[in-house]
C-alpha cells in the first residue's frame, strides 16, 4: 500500500471507523447544490458518514507539517481507495448514475485540471463532500 | 560509427562501459551527501522489502509495454559505443513508467504524475534520449562508468523524452542520433538552453545492488529502474523459452526489465534468470521469446540470463523520477468504486 493511502486511511479510521470515536458531524445544508440519485436506505447514513469524514480529513491534512493531499488528482486518487476499502464490491454499480454524480459535483466544483490543495481548494472538496452526504440522506 | 556493428565490435574487445573506482567513490559520496544510500541492501532492509518476489516470476518490462505500448522496448540499436547511456536511459524509464503507471505521488512534491506527450516516433526511439544522458561522460571519446552516469542524471543532465524541443532552442530529440550524443561530453558540454532542457527531470534516488537477491527485491518491491556494467558476454542463440548462455566477453552495459525465480524455472535451469534488456536493436539475437509455462513473449532484443551472473556485475538501481504532473482528471475516483 502507498504511503498516501495507508496514511490516508488511518486518518479514515479514527474519524469514522474506531468504534469510541466520536463520529462526524452529520451534514448541514449546503450552500451548493448537488444531484445525486436515490440511494438504498441501508446505505445512507454510511455513506453519509463517509463523505463528511472524508472532507474532515482533507481539511485536517492541510493542517499537517507534511500534508499527503498534495493537489486534486492525489485527492482522487485517496477517494478511489478509501472507496474500495468503505464500499462492498457486490454493492459497486447498484446505484445508476451514482458514481457518475458524485464526480461530477467534484468536477463541476473543484474543476477537471490538476491543481494543488489550498486551504481554500480544501475547505471547497470538504463543502462538496457535505453536499454529497446532504444529499445523500435528504435527496 | 555508421558502421558500427555492437555485437561484433564488444565481442572484439571494444570497452563501452568500463570500472572506475573513483566514479564509483564519487557515486556512493554524492548518495550519502544526498541522504541516501549506496548499499542496496540498507535500502532493502529499512524499507522490509528484503526477500520481496522470492519464487515469483517478475515482469517489469510489462509495465513500459503497458504505459507506452510494445515498442518501447528495446528501442534503437547503437551506433556508437554509448551503451552507458542506453542502460541507464533504460532505467530511467522502467522507473519513470512504473511511477505512472502506479500513480504514484512524487516523493518530494507529492503531487499524482502522469504520462507526458511521446510522439510514436519518439516511443520507438525508446521513449528516454540517451544522447542528454551520454552528453555528461567525462571524456570525447566512447565509453563511460555505470556510477557515473548514474550520478549525472540525478545532478547534471536527467529524464530527457525524445521529442523536438526546438522552440525552446533545444535539439530535436525524438530519433536517436550517434552524432549529437557524441558531439558533446563534460569538457565541451552542449548549450546552455539545452542543458537547462536535459535537467528539467531528473532522478531523485540511486543504489548499488549486489547480487541477484538485491535486484529481485528491488524489482518486486521499489518503483525502480535497473542497469548495470559487466564483463560479460551472451550468446547469439536464446533457447525456446528465450534463454541465452553466457559466452564471451563484452565490456558493456544493460537493463534489467524481469526476474523470475518459479520453482520450475529453478528446477530447469539450475537457478533464478535475470531478463537482460540489451540496446543492440531487435535483431542481434535469434530464437525462443515465450516466457516458461506463459503466453506471455519476452521483448525483442532481450534474453533470460542466470541470476548468480549479476555477482559479476555493477549493479544500480534507479528510482523517484521527477515527472509530468498530470493535466486534466479523467475522474474523482467514483466511477468504478461505488
Amino acid at each position: 500500500m502507498k504511503p498516501t493511502q495507508l496514511i490516508g486511511l488511518l486518518l479514515l479510521g479514527i474519524v469514522f471507523f474506531l468504534p469510541d470515536s466520536p463520529r462526524p458531524n452529520g451534514p448541514k445544508p449546503p450552500s451548493i447544490t448537488v444531484v445525486i440519485p436515490e440511494v438504498q436506505e441501508a446505505r445512507k447514513s454510511v455513506l453519509a458518514d463517509f463523505y463528511m469524514a472524508i472532507g474532515e480529513i482533507v481539511v485536517d491534512d492541510g493542517e499537517r507539517d507534511s500534508p499527503q493531499l498534495a493537489d486534486t488528482a492525489a485527492f482522487a486518487q485517496f477517494h478511489a481507495s478509501a472507496l474500495g476499502f468503505q464500499v462492498k464490491r457486490n454493492d459497486i454499480g447498484t446505484v445508476p448514475g451514482l458514481a457518475d454524480a458524485i464526480d461530477k459535483a467534484f468536477f463541476d466544483n473543484i474543476g477537471k485540471d490538476v491543481t494543488s490543495l489550498n486551504d481554500s481548494t480544501r475547505r471547497k472538496v470538504a463543502e462538496v463532500c457535505n453536499a454529497i452526504a446532504w444529499s445523500i440522506l435528504n435527496g | 560509427m555508421a558502421d558500427f556493428e555492437p555485437f561484433e565490435e564488444y565481442s572484439r574487445g571494444f570497452v563501452g562501459a568500463s570500472w572506475s573506482p573513483a566514479a564509483a567513490e564519487s557515486f556512493a559520496s554524492y548518495l550519502i551527501r544526498s541522504g541516501g544510500d549506496p548499499y542496496g541492501g540498507n535500502v532493502a532492509s529499512d524499507w522490509g522489502f528484503s526477500g520481496r518476489g522470492e519464487g515469483e516470476l517478475l515482469l517489469n518490462f510489462r509495465v513500459v509495454e503497458k504505459v507506452w505500448g510494445k515498442d518501447a522496448i528495446p528501442g534503437p540499436a547503437q551506433v556508437r559505443g554509448d551503451c552507458v547511456s542506453h542502460g541507464c536511459g533504460n532505467a530511467c524509464l522502467f522507473a519513470l513508467s512504473h511511477e505512472i503507471y502506479n500513480r504514484k505521488p512524487d516523493e518530494k512534491t507529492k503531487r499524482v504524475e502522469g504520462k507526458p506527450e511521446v510522439s510514436k516516433r519518439g516511443v520507438s526511439q525508446g521513449v528516454i534520449s540517451t544522447e542528454a544522458i551520454y552528453n555528461f561522460r567525462g571524456h570525447s571519446g566512447d565509453g563511460w562508468q555505470c556510477a557515473e552516469a548514474a550520478e549525472m542524471v540525478c545532478t547534471r543532465t536527467g529524464v530527457v523524452l525524445r521529442n523536438d524541443y526546438g522552440d525552446r532552442g533545444g535539439p530535436d530529440l525524438t530519433n536517436y542520433s550517434g552524432s549529437i550524443a557524441g558531439k558533446y561530453y563534460r569538457g565541451n558540454p552542449p548549450p546552455k538552453s539545452w542543458q537547462a532542457i536535459y535537467a528539467e527531470h531528473q532522478a531523485r534516488t540511486a543504489t548499488n545492488l549486489k547480487g541477484p537477491d538485491q535486484v529481485r527485491d528491488f524489482l518486486a518491491a521499489a518503483n525502480c529502474g535497473i542497469f548495470f556494467c559487466s564483463g560479460l558476454g551472451w550468446s547469439k542463440t536464446r533457447d525456446e523459452n528465450g534463454y541465452a548462455k553466457q559466452t564471451g566477453s563484452w565490456s558493456h552495459s544493460q537493463s534489467i526489465g524481469a526476474f523470475d525465480s518459479r520453482p520450475e524455472v529453478v528446477k530447469k535451469y539450475g537457478e533464478p534468470l535475470v531478463l537482460i534488456i540489451n540496446s543492440w536493436g531487435s535483431h542481434w539475437q535469434k530464437g525462443g521469446r515465450r516466457i516458461l509455462g506463459t503466453d506471455i513473449d519476452i521483448p525483442e532484443g532481450s534474453y533470460w540470463a542466470k541470476s548468480s551472473l549479476l555477482n559479476k556485475c555493477s549493479v544500480i538501481a534507479i528510482s523517484s523520477i521527477n515527472g509530468w504532473p498530470i493535466g486534466k482528471l479523467p475522474t474523482y475516483g467514483a466511477k468504478g468504486n461505488i
